[in-house]
């Protein structure tokens, strides 16, 4: 009888250990892919600082320019799909996510590109690298999962 | 001679196996959760590795060489090997290898452009 007491205490606490161990398998290293992610939105915003558009002028300045339009929206937009397409492209591209947004939030001002309502996507966890453009706007890189 | 009666151990034989059973399954599953911790911590150690080693290359953001002298410290701290390619699309890292990509700025014939970097790491 005590054996058999023994014997399952003993095969109870291996069970635990399997299922712990299991547990322990499975989960994701999301502490370290965080830091991977903040890491990607951080150079990626000081990167797009260097870039050019294909007609040679420099990004970011073009950038600053549109937002002081009377219709940023659009104007970003526009720049964006066109003279910037390289510059979405090589952000898309080394994306570690499909669902990329440069996002202009403050001064009036909120909206990304691409618009969320055309993509579609259910992402709760996000990522996101801001910097400012100008005194009252910060470009963000928000990056969903 | 009792009838029956197979000696002090033979008595206790059944418990005896039962026991034996109990502590090879507990042992087993001690050494099986060792070995699953300690194979988390060096997939979680060759992780970190790499983004140190990305780290490192971009050097905030702009790159100004590929494969840099001091990438090899972290590396053999890792004991990580580790290459990295400019602009290229292809999942060129071999199978089970990390791979991180960016945006990095770089020099480029005297100029600064945009690039996607890609780092694949591997034990």
């Amino acid at each position: 009888m005590d054996a058999l007491i023994f014997m399952m205490i003993a095969s109870g606490a291996a069970t635990l250990l399997l299922f712990v161990s299991g547990l322990y398998a499975s989960s994701t290293n999301g502490q370290i892919m965080t830091i991977y992610n903040y890491e990607y939105g951080g150079n990626a915003l000081i990167a797009i600082h260097y870039a050019k558009d294909s007609e040679g002028k420099w990004f970011w300045n073009e950038l600053k320019a549109k937002l002081s339009e009377s219709s940023p929206e659009s104007e970003v937009s526009g720049y964006l799909s066109g003279e910037a397409k390289s510059v979405w492209s090589n952000i898309t591209y080394s994306s570690p996510t499909g669902n990329t947004f440069l996002c202009f939030e403050g001064g009036g001002t909120d909206f990304c590109y691409p618009s969320k309502s055309q993509s579609g996507f259910t992402s709760t966890t996000v990522y996101t690298s801001s910097v400012k453009i100008t005194p009252d706007i910060d470009v963000i890189i928000k990056l969903y999962y | 001679m009792r009838k029956g009666f197979i000696g002090p151990i033979g008595d206790d034989l059944p418990s005896i196996i039962a026991i034996m059973l109990a502590l090879g399954l507990f042992f087993s599953a001690v050494v099986y959760t060792l070995d699953t911790y300690n194979q988390k911590i060096a997939d979680m150690d060759a992780l970190k590795g790499s983004i140190e080693i990305g780290r490192v290359i971009m050097d905030r953001g702009i790159l100004t060489e590929v494969k840099p002298a001091a990438a090899n410290y972290v590396k053999e701290s890792y004991g990580l090997e580790y290459d990295a390619y400019l602009d290229n699309d292809q999942n060129i890292c071999e199978e089970g290898a990390y791979r991180f990509t960016y945006l990095v700025a770089a020099f480029d014939e005297g100029s600064i452009g945009l690039h996607r970097l890609t780092i694949c790491t591997w034990k």
